[in-house]
């Protein structure tokens, strides 16, 4: 449904640009996903909420050049992407908010990462899994954690990845099977321990 | 709608011989196990990120709004062109008088106060005339030779004639 939602808007959309009477529309159709990328690429609620105001504020005032060249929710996507990585340097730059974001990120992921079905114990079990992947992801080179994150937080296929990142499906690849392999050593070291 | 074909490297992935991790795979209990765990685990991903991210209609309505309004205050592209217009138009129309106003009297001026230009003037004034006053008798004397010469050329004529 959301899918058909999607390519609708996009033949709807492409011709001239995006009309901005459409765009209330389009925000109510992909602010969650724009959300839920900016969540997972941040891991920080608060900026992600900022950021995807500021994602759809950059794309209406670049409706005009938008001419269905990609999908319209990967159009989003790209400049939500981008967002998250500006976002992220200017944190770097900052070494007392950094600090602060490390501190409250892991237990907050911890807390609301959890798989609602199961038995307690699976719940628990699961929890300390996703946030061990979750710690690990958030320790990843910034390309390999946001390629990881939207092939598994976002169950993207490569092509969508490409398209999205402007990278090639090598590159993809390549990225993907480093930052499994990280997981992959973080669930051993878990089970040793 | 257009129907989106296999890509190159689908075909490839696709067609590409089963590696031999699948044939260790098949033997090996240990690596499949964790192989399921990784799966698994990873699979359960997309739905924790989901959960993650609920929030009721008021959160979306929210942003929503903070979004639209944002967008309001933003100027608009066509008023801002027309006011750019405007200032151009201004601009121009204020340069136009300022050099029509310098124009009409920088000549006065530079004629008065300048000395070279005098004696240009003056040089040319004294080009346009008939003679120089230096050379005047030598312009008298050449009035007198060449109107002896005019006489010597039609005297023959006259005594030829006249015996």
């Amino acid at each position: 449904m959301d899918n058909a939602l999607t390519l609708q808007a996009t033949t709807a959309d492409v011709a001239q640009g995006i009309a901005s009477e459409d765009f209330d529309q389009i925000v109510r159709r992909h602010q969650r996903r724009v959300y839920r990328v900016l969540y997972l690429l941040l891991g920080d609620p608060d900026a992600a909420d900022t950021l995807t105001q500021e994602c759809f504020l950059r794309a209406y005032r670049k409706r005009e050049s938008f001419r269905g060249e990609c999908r319209l929710d990967t159009w989003l996507l790209r400049i939500a992407l981008n967002l998250a990585r500006d976002h992220r340097r200017s944190r770097r730059t900052n070494f007392w908010r950094r600090l602060v974001c490390l501190d409250d990120a892991t237990p907050d992921s911890r807390e609301k990462f959890s798989d609602p079905r199961g038995s307690p114990e699976r719940i628990i079990l699961v929890q300390r899994q996703l946030a061990a992947v979750w710690s690990v992801a958030r320790g990843l080179p910034s390309q390999q954690r946001a390629i990881f994150l939207l092939r598994f937080g976002e169950d993207m296929t490569l092509s969508e990845i490409c398209a999205l990142t402007g990278l090639k499906i090598g590159s993809v690849k390549t990225h993907l099977f480093r930052a499994i392999r990280a997981v992959r050593g973080a669930m051993k070291e878990q089970q040793w321990q | 709608m257009a129907i989106e074909h296999l890509s190159d490297d689908q075909w490839a992935e696709m067609l590409m011989p089963r590696d031999a991790g699948s044939e260790h795979l098949s033997e090996c209990a240990h690596c499949r196990g964790q192989r399921d765990q990784l799966q698994t685990l990873l699979s359960t991903l997309p739905q924790a990120a989901r959960s993650a991210t609920e929030h009721p209609d008021v959160f979306w309505e929210a942003q929503r709004l903070a979004i639209q309004s944002r967008i309001s205050v933003l100027p608009n592209p066509a008023k801002r062109t027309a006011r750019l217009a405007w200032g151009a138009a201004l601009v121009l129309i204020f340069i136009a008088s300022l050099i029509l106003r310098t124009g009409s009297h920088a000549p006065i001026q530079g004629v008065a106060s300048d000395p070279d230009r005098e004696l240009m003037v003056q040089v040319e004034q004294a080009l346009d005339g008939d003679v120089p006053q230096a050379l005047q008798p030598a312009s008298l004397l050449a009035d007198e030779i060449n109107q002896a010469a005019h006489e010597v050329s039609t005297s023959p004529k006259s005594k030829e004639k006249t015996p």
